[in-house]
């Protein structure tokens, strides 16, 4: 089922937790809605299911219009970010019961359940209640009995939250496969960009309640549309250097020298930009002309293959990822060339993509 | 780390005997104006022949159960008050539980029926009682105004001996409302609201959310609630007064703590040894009806998994 946002805005008392949201979502695929704490992720996510009334905009289900329809008409599975399964019913009924109140016959319920109990593998617990499960555990109950109405949408708010380390990786590659098999057009919230890296087709980056862009995890990397976009996504953080244009060429705060980028040339002379360099996108060089950006090393760790530096350019402290080859020593003066990829200039005041 | 281990498991004695000496206060507190009462009525229900002037009695016996269990007044006194208890909770638990409900709800009015509801409990109880008295008068009554609207005949509330322990009922039911309302309201406001959204997300009426998420949710309130109330109800005897007087027209409303009170005031010379043994039964009565309450709440807990700590 295809999505569609048209200039949403929700206000509350004070705040505008989103702000002229239009949007297209694709159908059939794993979208995640991705953004820092507060910018309005839960509200768009409660919009699209109707628990929230919007305050101006429409929603679009394919061609019907649903902005004023009830939520259980929506035809929404939504798993909430503490599961809200219901403690007095074990995981068997807790399943059911979306079905129960659609009037399914008993025999035909349980068929349902229990099917939906062994995707998600939690038909062995059948008979216990939510505090007798793992985390784990009631984050798959808490799918299944989203899924069991075959919903046209699944909507998940920051489902893994609750869960240590190790079982979030492992359940995002579970919702990852579970979403695969059913094929439902899911939206699952999260604020931690690896999340949404590793699993997603397309992520919807927001910002206090802006949309700023929607893009497929490589693309959204390798061409964010602002410098917001740029600092969310990645580890370890892109580096940000500010600098001064001269003559076509970056003069970066802190260094006696420019920095040629053929990208930056038909920059106007005096503007304040920053310059946003992705650590894998160094490269140690002997060069010394103007394409080279030229700093002390701090101090060194070596990864394996990679080595991450820490070097001093000008004002800044840079992190390079740099294969381990180069064989790097503390205090030694490099030159590091940039690679065509993952390099950006950024306004510095709006932090509008410039080149 | 050994040495502290010890030193846990064997604290000094002065160590030890602390958390005592601060719980000596309260504790000879209750000990004379509760522990001694109850102790001294149990042994008095025993004395045989006590005279209250002298203190003197015959000996230690089980004349006074004996007396009282062949009394038919006791009789009736036990049966007026279980069938009491046995109208009045149920009632007022399941109205309470509505208009917890209705309050729970974050409507325009709920500020308003908050205060409506909640009045009785600031209001004195003589106001309120002679206010009831007037609302089931017999020819001016508010009551009988609204049987008549509906076509029914007035009922003689006050003086009709067949009608007499239903407006005890009645009033029963409405002065134990206000404070069941509070604890079924703290419960409610206790239950996580994403079990409503996610019920309603599927669609869930609000009468299948109310029986089938609500009412389990709250369980544990409500039973407590019963309890409370079943208590108190066992107790029924202030209420006599306002209303009746009394205890009803030819003792139609004579209940256990009315025949306690009835044993010791009411006779000459008062029967302190049939008062103390009537106490005692209506303590063995009140101790096994919520001890059976207490036994299905946990069966009921069992039944829905949850750890019994
Ligand atoms: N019911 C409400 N009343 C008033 N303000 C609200 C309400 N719900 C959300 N907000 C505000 O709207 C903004 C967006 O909230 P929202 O819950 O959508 O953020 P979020 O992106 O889900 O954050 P998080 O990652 O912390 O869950 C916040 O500033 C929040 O304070
Ligand atoms: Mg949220």
């Amino acid at each position: 089922m295809n999505i569609t946002l048209d200039h949403v805005t929700k206000k509350f008392a004070e705040t505008i937790a989103v702000n002229d949201f239009s949007a297209r979502l694709p159908s059939g695929q794993l979208l995640c809605l991705l953004g820092p704490s507060g910018c309005g992720k839960t509200t768009i996510l409660n919009m699209l299911s109707g628990i929230v009334p919007v305050t101006a905009g429409r929603i679009f289900f394919d061609d019907r219009d649903v902005t004023e329809l009830e939520p259980e008409k929506r035809g929404i599975g939504l798993v909430f970010q503490n599961y809200s399964l219901y403690p007095h019913m074990s995981v068997l009924e807790n399943i059911c019961f979306p079905l129960e109140i659609q009037g399914v016959k008993k025999s035909e319920r349980i068929r349902r359940a229990t099917e939906l109990a062994e995707m998600v593998y939690v038909d062995n617990l059948l008979k216990r209640r939510p505090a007798q499960l793992s985390g784990g555990q009631q984050q798959r109950v808490a799918i299944a009995r989203a899924l069991v109405k075959n919903p046209q949408l699944l909507l998940l708010d920051e489902p893994l939250s609750n869960l240590d380390a190790r079982l979030r990786i492992e359940m995002r590659e579970e919702i990852r496969r579970i979403q695969q098999e059913t094929r439902v057009t899911t939206i699952f919230v999260t604020h931690d960009q690896e999340e949404a890296m590793s699993i997603s087709d397309q992520i919807v980056l927001m910002k206090d309640g802006y949309l700023q862009q929607i893009a497929a995890p490589l693309e959204i990397y390798r061409n964010p549309i602002n410098e917001f976009t740029a600092d969310f996504l990645g580890n370890p953080v892109i580096n940000k250097l500010s600098g001064v244009v001269r003559n076509g060429k970056i003069r970066i705060d802190g260094t006696e020298r420019e920095l040629a980028l053929p990208t930056a040339e038909a920059l106007a002379d005096g503007r304040k930009i920053h310059l946003s360099i992705r650590a894998e996108s160094f490269e140690p060089s002997d060069e010394r002309d103007e394409t080279v950006l030229i700093g002390s090393v701090a101090a060194l760790s070596v990864t394996g293959k990679d080595t991450l530096a820490n070097i001093r350019v000008g004002d800044f402290d840079v992190r390079a990822l740099v294969d381990s080859d180069a064989e790097l020593s503390a205090g030694e003066t490099v030159g590091l060339t940039l690679k065509s990829r993952g390099v950006f200039v950024f306004d510095a005041e709006s932090g509008e993509r410039l080149a | 780390m050994n040495l502290y281990a010890k030193n846990l498991k064997n604290p000094p004695f002065k160590k030890r005997i602390e958390p005592f000496l601060y719980l000596l206060p309260f504790t000879i507190g209750v000990a004379i104006f509760t522990l001694y009462p109850i102790v001294n009525v149990f042994i008095l229900s025993f004395k045989e022949n006590y005279r209250h002037l002298t203190g003197k009695y015959s000996g230690f016996g089980f004349a006074n159960y004996r007396s009282i269990l062949k009394d038919p007044y006791f009789i009736q006194a036990i049966q007026i008050t279980f069938k009491y208890v046995l109208i009045v909770i149920p009632f007022a638990v399941a109205l309470s539980l509505m208009i917890a409900n209705l309050l729970n709800q974050k409507t325009k009015l709920s500020g308003l029926f908050q205060t409506m509801y909640f009045l009785p409990l600031i209001t004195s109880v003589t106001a309120v009682g002679l206010t009831w008295k007037y609302m089931f008068n017999y020819r001016s009554g508010i009551i009988n105004f609204i049987l008549n609207l509906f076509g029914l005949n007035s009922v003689n509330w006050l003086q009709d001996p067949n009608a007499n322990f239903w407006a005890l009922c009645i009033y029963g039911i409405w002065s134990m409302m206000p404070f069941t309302i509070i604890l079924l309201l703290s419960g409610l406001q206790n239950i996580d609201p994403r079990y409503y959204t996610a019920a309603k997300v599927d669609g869930a009426s609000s009468l299948r959310i109310f029986f089938r998420i609500t009412v389990p949710l709250l369980s544990p309130t409500i039973w407590l609630v019963v309890i409370i109330n079943t208590i108190s109800a066992f107790k029924v005897f202030n209420e006599l007064f306002p209303l009746f007087a009394g205890p009803g027209i030819g003792h139609n409303l004579y209940t256990l703590v009315y025949y306690i009170y009835h044993q010791f005031r009411g006779l000459t010379p008062p029967k302190y040894g049939r008062a103390a043994a009537a106490a005692i039964i209506l303590f063995g009565l009140i101790l096994i009806f919520t001890r059976i309450q207490f036994l299905i709440q946990r069966w009921n807990r069992e039944i829905h998994g949850e750890k019994s700590k």
